[in-house]
Order: C-alpha cells, then sequence, then structure tokens
C-alpha cells in the first residue's frame, strides 16, 4: 500500500505573510492542498482556510500564509495551523501541522491567577 | 492534530452511550404516547352496523368516580347473528361531568344520532356506539414530550458521531458549521417542549376558559335544588387533591335539567381538603340555590362565573410559550457560513482576524447601558418570581388548609432563594446606574507590538467619591462553547499590567498615563467562538456601591502594522 503524505520544503517553522512550499506524494495525486488555521481547546472550534491550490500532476503546491493568527497556546485558546490534502470526495488524505509565528515557536500565554483588574469587593462578590 | 486530548476519544464514546441511553429512555414516552392515543381511535377502523337502541338512562351514583354513568342497550347483526351492546365509548367507566352524558343524550334523542354502532371485526360481541374514549388527547401529549426528547437524543448521539469520524477533513467543516446543524437538531427538541408545553396550554386550557369566561356573563340567572353534594378526591403525584362536586337539578323553560358544573374551572382540584369541605357544606342536600344557565344550551349550567385566583393561572403558559416559540425562531433563522467562503477571504485578506471592519469595542458604562441593566435584572427577576409564586401560592394554601406540604416547601425553598437573590439585584443594579462615569480616551486604539501610546480619562458624572482609581492593560481570552442547549463562555486572563494607580482623590477626577504594549503581545484574534483580545481597563472602587470597571478595547495587529 502506497503512502500518501504530504512533504514541505525545509522545516515546520514559518514566518506569517510567508510562503509555504512542498508537495503532496502517493499514487493518486487529486483534489487540492488547503492552508488554515483552526482553534482548539474550550471553545468550538472554529477553522479558517487562509489559501487553497487544486493538485495537479506532479503535486507541487505554494501557500501563502497570512499575517496572522499566530500559533497559540493558551489556558483556554489555542490556534494551530495546518495543511490538509482533501481528495475530490472531500476527505482528508493527509495532514501537516506547521507553526507560524515570528519567533519560529508557538506563542504560549500565560495565566494570571488572581487578576487584580477585577477585584470585587467583599459584600458585592456574590452578586458578580 | 496533536493539540487534541486524548481522552476525546473515550469522551466520544461515552457522549454515544449517553445519546442512545436518552434516546431508548425516551423512545418509551413515545411508545406509550402512541398505545394510549391508539386505544382512544382503534374504533375508528372497525366496522359501521345498523343498530337499535334499546334503553339510554343516565344513573348518578354519588358514592362512585366518575359519579355520572350509562345504562345503555343497543341491538345490532352480524353475519345475521344478533347481539346486544351496552358500551357507550371505548373503557368508558363514566364522566365526571353530568352535562357531557347529557350531551349524548341530546344527540341521541333529539339529533338522529345513534343509529348506527362500531363492531370490532374480530370480536362482534365488541362494540361501541360513539368513538373517542380511552386515552388519546393524553397519549398524544406524552408523544409530543417523547418526540422532542427523543430529538434530543438524537442530537446528542449525532454530536458524537460526527466528532468520532476519523476522515473527516478539517477543513471541509468549518466555523461551527456542523455545531449548526447539531444547535439546530437540539434547539428544535428543547425548545419544541417548552412550545408545545406552552402552546397546549394556551390553545387547550387558557383560551377556552378565556372565551368561556365571557360567553358566561350572558347566562341566565336561574333557581335551582342541590340533589347532592360531596367533595371528591383525586390521587396526584404529590399527593390527593380535591375537588367540590354539586350536583343539583333546575328548570328552564319549562323542562327539567340536572348538572354538576360548578365554576369555569371545574370546581378547583387542588391540596386543600378543607376549602372544598367548606363549599360542600354550605350546599346540602335539598338546598334552594342559584346557577347560571345557557340560553343557547340549557343542559350547560354553572354555579359560580367567576375565574378568582385562576386568571393569574392563565399567565403561567404564557412563558414557556415565548421560550419555546423564541428559541425555535432563533433556530431556525441562525445560519452558518461554510468553510469554503472564509478561503475566499483569506486569500484577498491577510490583516489580522476581525469579523468586520467596525471600531474596537469600547464597554464604556453610560447611563444607558446601567438602565438597561436595570430593566434586563427587572425582566429576569420578575420572569422567575413570577412562575415561582405559582407554587409558592400552592404552598401557602397547603399549609394555610392544614395540609402540611413539607416536600413541596423543601422542594421551594432553593427557587425561592434564588429569586430573592434576583430582586437584591435589581437594586444592586438601580444603585450602580448612580455610581461614577468616566470618560476614557486612547489615543491610538490600533497598535504593534512595541508601540507606545497614551491613555487619559475624565469624570463625566455620577456621585460617590473613589477611594481608589486604576488603570490596566489586560489581554484575554474567551471560549465560547455548547453544553447541551446552553451556551456558556468562559474568561481567563493571559496578559494584566497596572498603568495608573491612586488613591489621591484629586488625582481621580482626570488624568493621562503611558500604555507599552510588549514586544512579544499576542496579536488580536476574534472569531466567532474564540476571541484573544486585548483591553485598557479603568477600576474605581466606590465604597458602599458597585464598583465601576470600564473596558476599552485595543486592536493588536502583526509587527508594521499600526496606524500612524
Amino acid at each position: 500500500m502506497s503512502i500518501q503524505s504530504i512533504e514541505l520544503e525545509g522545516d515546520e517553522c514559518c514566518q506569517p505573510g510567508s510562503t509555504v512550499r512542498g508537495r503532496v506524494v502517493g499514487s493518486r495525486i487529486a483534489g487540492e492542498v488547503r492552508l488554515f488555521w483552526n482553534t482548539c481547546g474550550r471553545g468550538t472550534e472554529e477553522v479558517g482556510v487562509v489559501d487553497r491550490q487544486p493538485l495537479s500532476g506532479d503535486g507541487r503546491f505554494s501557500l501563502t500564509l497570512a499575517e496572522a493568527p499566530f500559533t497559540t497556546q493558551g489556558t483556554l485558546v489555542s490556534i494551530e495551523w495546518g495543511i490538509e490534502w482533501v481528495d475530490d470526495s472531500g476527505d482528508a488524505v493527509d495532514r501537516r501541522e506547521i507553526v507560524v509565528s515570528p519567533s519560529g515557536r508557538p506563542i504560549r500565554l500565560a495565566r494570571v491567577d488572581e487578576p487584580k483588574s477585577s477585584k470585587s469587593k467583599r459584600v458585592w462578590k456574590w452578586t458578580r | 492534530m496533536t493539540a487534541r486530548k486524548s481522552g476525546e476519544k473515550m469522551s466520544r464514546g461515552c457522549g454515544m452511550l449517553f445519546g442512545i441511553g436518552w434516546t431508548a429512555f425516551s423512545s418509551i414516552f413515545v411508545a406509550v404516547g402512541l398505545f394510549a392515543f391508539w386505544s382512544g381511535v382503534k374504533t375508528r377502523t372497525w366496522e359501521e352496523v345498523p343498530c337499535k337502541i334499546l334503553k339510554f338512562e343516565i344513573i348518578d351514583v354519588v358514592k362512585e368516580d366518575p359519579p355520572f354513568k350509562v345504562e345503555l342497550a343497543y341491538r345490532y347483526s352480524v353475519d345475521g347473528k344478533s347481539y346486544t351492546g351496552t358500551q357507550l365509548k371505548a373503557e368508558f367507566k363514566g364522566e365526571e361531568q353530568y352535562e357531557d352524558l347529557a350531551e349524548i343524550e341530546d344527540r341521541i334523542y333529539g339529533g338522529g344520532e345513534g343509529s348506527v354502532c362500531w363492531v370490532n371485526p374480530d370480536d362482534p360481541t365488541d362494540a361501541v356506539l360513539f368513538h373517542g374514549g380511552g386515552d388519546s388527547w393524553f397519549g398524544l401529549i406524552f408523544v409530543a414530550f417523547g418526540g422532542g426528547f427523543v430529538l434530543i437524543g438524537l442530537g446528542l448521539i449525532f454530536s458524537a458521531w460526527r466528532e468520532g469520524n476519523p476522515k473527516k477533513a478539517v477543513t471541509e467543516v468549518g466555523d461551527g458549521e456542523a455545531d449548526g446543524k447539531l444547535g439546530g437538531l437540539l434547539g428544535c427538541g428543547f425548545f419544541g417542549v417548552f412550545a408545545a408545553v406552552g402552546v397546549g396550554m394556551l390553545l387547550g386550557l387558557v383560551v377556552p376558559t378565556g372565551y368561556r369566561y365571557f360567553a358566561v356573563k350572558g347566562w341566565v340567572e336561574t333557581p335551582a335544588e342541590v340533589v347532592w353534594s360531596r367533595v371528591r378526591e383525586s390521587s396526584g403525584d404529590d399527593g390527593p387533591t380535591y375537588r367540590a362536586d354539586i350536583f343539583y337539578s333546575y328548570q328552564f323553560e319549562g323542562r327539567s335539567y340536572r348538572s354538576n358544573g360548578y365554576s369555569l374551572t371545574g370546581g378547583g382540584g387542588s391540596s386543600g381538603r378543607d376549602g372544598k369541605l367548606e363549599i360542600v357544606e354550605a350546599h346540602p342536600k335539598g338546598k334552594a340555590i342559584t346557577c347560571y344557565v345557557n340560553p343557547k344550551q340549557p343542559r350547560e349550567a354553572l354555579l359560580n362565573r367567576s375565574l378568582g385566583w385562576w386568571a393569574l393561572f392563565g399567565l403561567f403558559p404564557l412563558p414557556f410559550a415565548a421560550i419555546g416559540l423564541g428559541g425555535l425562531y432563533a433556530t431556525f433563522i441562525r445560519k452558518e457560513k461554510p468553510a469554503g467562503k472564509k478561503a475566499k477571504t483569506g486569500k484577498s485578506d491577510r490583516t489580522p482576524l476581525r469579523i468586520d471592519r467596525s471600531p474596537p469595542s469600547r464597554k464604556g458604562s453610560t447611563v444607558g447601558k446601567r438602565l438597561l441593566h436595570v430593566l434586563g435584572a427587572i425582566a429576569i427577576a420578575a420572569f422567575w418570581n413570577g412562575i415561582t409564586s405559582v407554587f409558592v401560592w400552592q404552598v401557602f394554601k397547603g399549609w394555610r388548609d392544614g395540609d402540611s406540604p413539607w416536600f413541596l416547601t423543601l422542594f421551594m425553598l432553593p427557587f425561592v432563594a434564588v429569586g430573592i437573590g434576583l430582586i437584591i439585584h435589581v437594586f444592586y443594579r438601580i444603585v450602580a446606574v448612580f455610581s461614577p462615569i468616566y470618560v476614557v480616551e486612547i489615543g491610538d486604539d490600533t497598535m504593534s507590538p512595541g508601540s507606545r501610546t497614551s491613555v487619559s480619562w475624565r469624570r463625566r458624572g455620577g456621585y460617590g467619591s473613589p477611594r481608589r482609581l486604576s488603570v490596566w492593560l489586560i489581554g484575554r481570552e474567551e471560549a465560547t462553547y455548547r453544553r447541551g442547549t446552553d451556551t456558556t463562555t468562559s474568561t481567563e486572563l493571559f496578559y494584566e499590567e497596572s498603568l495608573f494607580e491612586t488613591e489621591v482623590s484629586q488625582m481621580m477626577p482626570a488624568g493621562r498615563c503611558r500604555l507599552d504594549l510588549p514586544e512579544d503581545a499576542v496579536p488580536t484574534f476574534a472569531g466567532k467562538h474564540n476571541k484573544l483580545q486585548w483591553f485598557v481597563v479603568l477600576v474605581a472602587d466606590v465604597p458602599r456601591r458597585p464598583d465601576v470597571r470600564d473596558e476599552y478595547e485595543i486592536v493588536v495587529t502583526p509587527q508594521g502594522r499600526s496606524r500612524s
């Protein structure tokens, strides 16, 4: 059974606004590749397709990243980037995760444990 | 994706099992409802056979429930063999209201009905004179309720299945589109149940009673005599209920009639026995009383034409109907955009994700907004306490009538506590209207990491002298998600910096401070369900009043994109 996969030129760390190049490998090159971000974590998942390209015979693609959002890891909200190879019937053939940020690493959001800006008076606290 | 937790697989399995169990349990209600409905309508499939009525006499048996029965006999023939039927309707055991049988008597002797009967093709000895009977309405209600819960169960199964589909492309369903479909299914089930209850009660109970209330004003005052009176007891889920049952006779236009019609609401079944006993003792056998007779249908009569407290009960279905119909409306008009449209937007727009191009949100607390909060708090408190008060009244009546409804009293305690809390919250909101009002200006509300701007504030009105005023820069995550049919929003701060803080009263009415955005500030992300946002927050701690907390959003763009 031949392996169908996405191969990237260069590593998986990309600068915002840059171009991601690569190719798909497999016995049947069909469908399209999509560059997308998606949220994960506590909130309902959202997906944004930033760029897409139908696949030709050689399977090569070139996709342009948006300036934002960055790959982020927060307490409630995380944002990931990826490239997905989708066949003609809409099923995912392969998916590769990439990191999009100026530093080349995911942005980790800290958690403020006891925010002082939202501190309430004790007498009102139970009503808030 | 690597970020998906390994426990998601287990939670999907549990979700599927829960959905299957929920659907199976709800299906029992649907099955019971269908069976009850069928018992009431099955005679419509029977064979119509001519018959002759030999005897039709209404008898009252005061010691039995229901007290009014029919001595009935009719002859019919099937396949040359003669039979005598005695059933009026399927599973007929009698009527609680005399006039229901009087109406049938009129239809037979005055309207020519009763010349045919319906015979069970499988058993010719089983026949009825009229359709109906059984529990067809009860069955329909059960089916409606059960059907709503089955829809919810199917929604849960669909949700779990969708999450577990391994071949699903992430980019095929975007921006909560499948959640939109699931939400529609769940919303239809959940709000459908509310709508069925509310509209059912409105159309089945409130509207007919209201119509009858105005109609009986034209009924004729007529002398009557009590035949018998008793307190009738019925078993209920929360204990027995009692009803005053007074059977009386009267003359109208030269003809004799009998009735046990008491009031528009039927004698008021409730848990208080003493009150009903009082009514019965005031109407002993042989006493001369006054009744009100329908001049168009003299067999209909009442002793009491007023609605009393029942008039308030007429409002009870309104919140259910409003929530149900409003929820169904919101569910079906909500639209989700497919991922494809987002791709077109993404190709031509490389700026940070924002749903619209309008200015950043400002949450300054104007008097208008505070008044809206007051109105909202009043609406919520009125709604909650309005419904709770109906049951509190039942508790009060129970204790007044000496029934000691302990279970209902304890059950209502948390609801009453919430109601009191909501009332207190109304007063809190009213006090907040008069808190100090500030206007905050931000030099540049669109910034890039590492840039600088100024923040100024000025007090515009309100009462009270803050003891502390502070200005903050915060970064906040916000995640919105569904739990069943509820939508919940959670927030967490990922950044907090004090820009200004003072306890000197002269520095509070107006001032200015500097805002330096961190070099590694994450750009603003404002999705539909997930947000990463930055705010300037002004907090004023006012003694004996709610704190002032105003938020002003600043948009953080990627490096090199801020406005000059």
